[in-house]
């Protein structure tokens, strides 16, 4: 048995799930690969393994979009007590949130990768997330680091944070219509 | 739980069922989906206030978070508690018996508990003792305890309501 045979045997023994050889002749894509590989076998196969991954992926978005919105509302003056010098660590967290939801949401999208992959909801989704990471990147170069040295936010700033809030929270609305926009695969 | 209990949750559950509430959640389509959108943006709201307020307790970010007015967050946390109490009766009217037979619930209400208790130290006891320190001070043991513990069990909270479905409520 070659190592990656090994570490497939005994990803799924541990979900919980029976071991079953790579069936070749079913590949044709790399979608049908994704689903058959030892993560996606076990996230849509194991008894829990697909709401395990459902809620690291509540909790990483919890974390990116909630820091984000709070920063923005610091933007829009309502976060009393916060120095720009905190911001640079926040969006530290941010990103550490970002990780969990991106690494479980590729463990979901490996579960299911033909229905999400061709899902137009499923595309929205991932537009507004990466217009949302660009957003708070642009954010961090244009308001967070400036802020360092002059008092003063520039003019602009308040629309980009409604706009940053804008584009986080319509991840979250797309996120959530998608499991009502496309059969569910469990429950 | 005795007979009386039982039958309280009984009538309870019916009055709920019977209720406008449950019978918009379920006859217009959009409602819960609707709903889960409210409950969803307002706890990550939620979360990224709690955070705030929990990594200063536990000693972060000291030099550039002030321990004087970090309570200031809390309004924003308990506006967007609100909205998730809202939304999550909404859920629960249509059919409370079945919450309350769920194992992931039940956890996830204890964790809720907890976690309300956690709240009622920060503003009760700790809230006083920061105010006696430093703007940028170290904070004491039991502030970074309740910091911690805050994280913890809001992260049980979200842990609970996502594997509500596992045990068969979608």
């Amino acid at each position: 048995m070659s190592t990656v045979e090994w570490l497939r045997q005994g990803l799924m023994t541990s979900c919980g799930i029976e071991y079953q050889p790579v069936d070749a002749a079913s590949i044709t894509t790399t979608l049908d690969w994704m689903e058959q590989s030892a993560v996606g076998a076990c996230v849509s196969q194991s008894e829990s393994g697909y709401y395990v991954m459902l809620a690291f992926h509540a909790m990483g978005m919890a974390m990116i979009v909630g820091i984000v919105v709070m920063l923005d509302l610091w933007i829009l003056g309502l976060m009393r007590g916060i120095k720009p010098q905190a911001t640079a660590g926040l969006i530290r967290f941010a990103w550490y949130g970002l990780a969990i939801n991106a690494l479980s949401g590729l463990a979901l999208f490996f579960s299911e990768a033909n229905k999400a992959f061709y899902s137009v909801s499923f595309r929205i989704k991932i537009a507004l997330m990466l217009l949302g990471v660009v957003s708070t990147l642009v954010l961090n170069k244009t308001v967070f680091k400036p802020a360092l040295t002059s008092p003063q936010l520039p003019p602009r700033a308040r629309a980009q944070a409604w706009l940053s809030m804008a584009l986080w929270l319509s991840v979250i609305v797309v996120g959530r219509l998608m499991s009502y926009l496309t059969a569910p695969a469990a429950g | 739980m005795n007979a009386a209990g039982v039958q309280s949750i009984v009538d309870l559950n019916s009055w709920l069922q019977a209720s406008a509430l449950s019978r918009f959640m379920l006859d217009w389509k959009w409602a819960w989906p609707i709903a889960e959108i409210l409950h969803y943006c307002a706890m990550s709201f939620m979360v990224g206030a709690v955070l705030l307020m929990d990594v200063r307790l536990m000693g972060f970010f000291r030099r550039t978070i002030s321990l004087h007015q970090i309570h200031s967050l809390t309004p924003w946390a308990l506006a967007a508690f609100l909205i998730n109490v809202l939304t999550g009766v909404a859920f629960l009217s249509t059919r409370l018996n079945a919450y309350l037979d769920n194992a992931a619930f039940e956890f996830k209400v204890i964790c809720l508990a907890l976690a309300g208790i956690n709240f009622l130290l920060f503003w009760f006891v700790v809230r006083a003792r920061l105010l006696s320190l430093p703007d940028d001070g170290e904070t004491d043991l039991f502030a970074k305890s309740v910091g911690c513990s805050s994280i913890v069990l809001w992260t049980l909270v979200l842990w609970g309501g996502r594997m509500i479905p596992v045990y068969g409520l979608g």
